[in-house]
């Protein structure tokens, strides 16, 4: 049903500064997602829940909309006809607008790059007809946007993205943890950040998101520059979030850093593997299609697996 | 080169800072916003290797400002030009050598012989020099003609035999008034032929009883300045024995002065007769007198037959430590006075005149009334003379042979025609004057005090002369007066001379150009009066009017009535002196007068008071007083000669101001270069 069409890509990625310099993120993302789309996904006008998962007895405070009258008809029973959640794929952007998202050696800020990631995500979940919503959030939740489909929800997405970067730090803590008591219905939380936090809290929130079954995936976008250091001389390096001033030479520190850095981020990804989430370290110079693509393949590659296994699980049950 | 002061060269190490900060990577080019700080750490400056070391030029701009500084400070001058400039040459050198009474010390006049020896064996061929010898005055030893005139071989011989025969005399010290003397001939000299340095040289102990306060209001020319050679006594101690004035006439006091750096305090003080004398000698005292006080002792009642010396024991010094006393009759002297007042008339300036010379112990005046009815007679030797009216012409001729032989003659001008008395009386043409017309009153003003009319009130708080008002007076011409002094002027833009001296022979006419009394002005009233006209009567006679009596150097007062009056030295000998002569006594003792006719008298010349204040002035009391000091140059040695001659060399080439200049262009450059880096790295790292 579905099939996979990559063209020739290296010709066709956009280079992130060309995409970056298009002022509006609708045009951007229609720049994205042109021809992308065709043939990745199922379609979702066809198979549009019509597999058949199980049946479950009755109880009170179920939906009577789903009781399968044929059976009532046949044997007086009530029963409950329950499909695959395919197409009802309920999915939350988590993005974060704090202050060091603004950073960007090269013109391209972290901000502006998570976002257009997070509109392309939006933007092709949209098209599947799949329920998107937004969390943009600093150190507390700015705009949170539930998870829907109906017109006009990828425009709401788009305006709120359009929000300046503020705040005084990143603290995923509070944010995820809103996330988690007000998104009861399961579904995917895409969560997209540069996470230069200490992962303890981290592991807090996303452990408390996992617990309530939803799916995770997290973006880390990274300046170029902060992966290499590459400065050349000394300086007053002045901390974005909080104003402090450090005077740093990096011919001396760059190891360190790099050293420090490596360690935080396989920190992140043993954590993520741990709660079974899907990761993906993201510098700013790297082509959003090719992310894309990659994300969407493995996805796909997990939920098949999770559909296997919750048939053989049912399987099993009947 | 060479430079004078090689401490100052080692600021040229720090020209290591700069390069050392160089060094060090610690220039943050701005400030860089990173997105965190979580990964970092603090760097500390970290020194860099010689070949990264950045802007070589700013580098070499500090390094080049300090070393200007560096050498700035340590005022390097040339050795070559050093010789030519010596060579050049041609400096003007006054050198005065103190011969009082104080260098008789122990030891002073040997320091002060090598101290002048080793002035002359520096001298160059082509300076100029003139040699002076001064204690109360000055008395030339080589004029600056004389030595221009001589050839530089025959110099030294010359000078050498003139030093020779220099030896400490008895008198006191005026050193003011023998710098002040000094300047005008130097001042004199170059006004003719100038030179290229002009050099007061003092050789002296310096004593605090100089009598250097009257540079104070001195006016030094440009161009001189004085170099003075202290000279250090050996020994430690000096107290001084001096007459003291007493309430009863024959009771005699001495007065012992301690000097302020002694350090002995217990003191005695013995009577020994000089010559025959009656009575029994007082005994031994003993005093304590601590250093920088004085104390007054009274000795005991002397006769009129005998002449005492009290000697002082204890003391290091000896040449101030004997004081001699004798009881001499007062001396009768004549005041005359020409005019038409009455006698007991309070309205008139006689009854005042009168009543204004009271006797002393010294002197007894008899005030001799003259007018167109009691003419002068022939016998008649005034020493001072007021004048109030007309005179006849007999009168005038007598008058003007008495000036020539000393008399003084003072004028009260209460008129025009009294004005051309005066004139005539100095044998000089009169100048014409006028009546002032005055809207309200005059003052005297610009006041001479350096004449002896007035030299007793020079001391500041004496010498307020504006609470005397003068409704009436002449106006004189000052520029007319051809052979005269003015002793005081009107004051008011003219300046018109208030009193004048017209000298005449060995006597002076003194015109006042006011009058005494009466509608002019209220002088006679005025506290100073009394005291102005018995100094003067002192000046005329040319005695001391101390009331210790004699000091060295004082004319002893002779008989005029004789043709010749024989004097017995306190050495010993007999010295004949002619009618009218000047006697000038010459060392302290026991002067005997003998007259035929009565018994001889006993005159005790004792050393000048302020002898024994033996303490030296310091270099900054002299630089208070307002002497233009060159270097002092205590004890020089040959190196502090040269490094003397060094300075001088410096101070003339003053590269060290060339260098400070470029430092300060160097630092200049350095700032605009630095802030152009910085502003180009600035634009580059937001770049």
């Amino acid at each position: 049903m579905a099939s996979m069409t990559h063209s020739t890509p290296t010709a066709r990625y956009i280079d992130p500064d060309a995409l970056l310099r298009i002022r509006s993120l609708e045009l951007r993302v229609k720049a994205v997602m042109e021809g992308f789309v065709t043939g990745l996904h199922r379609s979702p006008f066809h198979g549009f829940s019509v597999e058949f998962s199980e049946y479950r007895q009755f109880t009170n405070g179920d939906d009577p909309r789903f009781l399968d009258w044929k059976v009532v008809a046949r044997s007086d029973r009530y029963y409950i006809k329950r499909f695959e959640d395919e197409t009802n794929l309920r999915c939350h952007l988590l993005v974060d607008n704090s202050r060091s998202m603004s950073y960007g050696s090269s013109g391209v800020s972290k901000a502006e790059y998570a976002k257009t990631l997070a509109a392309c995500l939006a933007y092709s979940l949209t098209q599947q007809r799949d329920a998107v919503g937004l969390v943009l959030f600093d150190e507390q939740v700015e705009d949170l946007l539930p998870a829907r489909f109906r017109h006009g929800q990828l425009r709401q997405i788009l305006v709120s993205l359009e929000r300046a970067t503020g705040g005084q730090s990143t603290n995923l803590l509070a944010p995820l943890e809103r996330v988690a008591s007000q998104v009861r219905k399961r579904g995917l939380v895409i969560l997209i950040s540069d996470l230069l936090a200490p992962t303890e809290g981290l592991e807090r929130a996303l452990t408390a998101l996992s617990a309530c079954g939803h799916e995770l995936a997290v973006f880390q976008t990274l300046d170029p520059r902060e992966l290499d250091f590459g400065f050349d001389s000394a300086a007053l390096f002045v901390d974005q979030e909080s104003g402090r001033e450090l005077y740093v030479d990096p011919l001396t520190v760059r190891s360190t850093y790099q050293q420090r850095l490596a360690a935080h981020l396989s920190e992140l990804r043993t954590l993520c593997d741990k709660l079974g989430a899907i990761y993906h370290l993201v510098p700013t110079n790297q082509p959003l299609e090719i992310l894309l693509g990659e994300f969407f393949t493995e996805s796909q590659r997990l939920k098949s697996r999770g559909r296997m296994a919750r048939r053989t699980a049912a399987g099993g049950r009947t | 080169m060479s430079v004078l002061s090689w401490l100052y060269l080692g600021g040229v190490a720090l020209v290591g800072i700069p390069i050392f900060l160089h060094m060090i990577r610690r220039t943050p080019h701005g400030r860089v916003p990173f997105s965190t700080l979580m990964f970092l750490q603090p760097s500390p400056p970290r020194m860099t290797h010689r070949s990264r070391i950045e802007h070589w030029l700013l580098l070499l701009l500090r390094a080049l400002a300090v070393v200007l500084l560096a050498l700035a400070f340590s005022r390097p001058y040339w050795r070559e030009s050093e010789q030519q400039t010596l060579a050049r040459g041609g400096r003007r050198l006054a050198l005065l050598v103190d011969t009082s009474a104080s260098l008789r010390r122990a030891g002073l006049w040997d320091q002060s012989q090598k101290r002048v020896a080793s002035i002359l064996k520096d001298l160059r061929p082509d300076d100029a020099l003139a040699v002076f010898a001064f204690d109360t005055s000055l008395t030339s030893l080589l004029r600056f003609d004389e030595w221009e005139q001589i050839t530089p071989e025959a110099r030294k011989p010359m000078l050498d035999e003139r030093l020779a025969k220099l030896n400490p005399s008895w008198k006191g010290t005026n050193l003011g008034l023998a710098l002040s003397e000094a300047v005008a001939v130097v001042s004199e000299r170059s006004a003719k032929t100038p030179a290229k340095s002009i050099e007061i040289v003092v050789v002296s102990d310096f004593q605090q009883g100089g009598r250097i306060e009257s540079l104070q209001q001195f006016q030094w020319p440009d161009g001189i300045v004085v170099r003075p050679e202290f000279l250090k006594a050996q020994t430690e101690n000096n107290a001084g024995l001096h007459p003291a004035a007493s309430d009863k006439r024959d009771e005699i006091k001495a007065r012992i002065e301690n000097a302020g750096d002694s350090t002995a305090e217990q003191f005695e003080v013995a009577v020994e007769a000089v010559g025959i004398t009656t009575g029994e000698l007082p005994a031994k005292q003993a005093a304590v007198v601590p250093p920088g006080q004085s104390r007054v002792l009274a000795i005991g009642e002397i006769d009129s037959a005998s002449a005492w010396r009290v000697v002082l024991k204890g003391d290091d010094d000896p040449f101030d430590n004997a004081v001699w006393f004798s009881k001499a009759a007062p001396r009768r002297v004549a005041v005359a006075f020409y005019g038409s007042d009455v006698a007991d008339d309070p309205k008139a300036l006689r009854f005042f005149l009168e009543r204004a010379f009271l006797p002393t112990s010294e002197r007894e005046v008899d005030f001799l009334t003259y007018s167109a009815e009691q003419p002068v007679l022939a016998g008649d030797r005034p020493v001072l003379a007021f004048v109030t009216g007309e005179v006849d012409d007999g009168t005038l001729k007598t008058l003007g042979q008495q000036l020539e032989d000393g008399l003084h003659v003072v004028v009260i001008a209460r008129d025009e025609a009294l004005t051309k008395l005066a004139f005539a009386l100095a044998g000089q043409e009169a100048i014409s004057v006028s009546e002032a017309l005055l809207p309200n009153y005059a003052m005297l003003s610009n006041i001479d005090f350096e004449h002896p009319l007035f030299s007793e009130f020079s001391d500041a708080k004496l010498a307020d002369f504006t609470k005397l008002p003068i409704w009436k007076h002449r106006v004189l011409d000052a520029k007319a007066l051809q052979r005269g002094r003015v002793l005081a002027q009107f004051d008011g833009d003219a300046a018109a001379p208030a009193i004048i001296e017209l000298p005449r022979g060995k006597g002076a006419v003194i015109a006042s150009l006011f009058g005494w009394h009466g509608e002019d002005s209220r002088f006679v009233l005025w506290s100073k009066f009394v005291p102005m006209v018995n100094h003067l009567l002192t000046h005329s006679l040319g005695t001391a009017s101390s009331p210790r009596g004699l000091t060295v150097g004082d004319r002893l007062p002779l008989p005029s009535d004789l043709p010749e009056v024989p004097v017995t030295l306190p050495t010993g000998g007999l010295q004949k002196v002619a009618a009218g002569q000047p006697f000038e006594t010459t060392e302290p003792g026991i002067y005997v007068v003998s007259t035929p006719n009565s018994d001889p008298q006993k005159w005790a010349v004792n050393l000048d008071p302020l002898e024994s204040r033996t303490t030296p002035v310091s270099v900054e009391e002299l630089k208070s007083l307002g002497l233009p000091l060159t270097e002092m140059a205590a004890q020089p040695t040959e190196d502090e000669q040269r490094q003397l001659q060094s300075r001088e060399l410096e101070a003339r080439q003053k590269y060290w101001q060339w260098l400070i200049t470029s430092g300060i262009v160097v630092l200049m450059l350095e700032t605009w270069l630095a802030g152009r880096t910085t502003r180009r790295q600035v634009t580059a790292s937001q770049g």
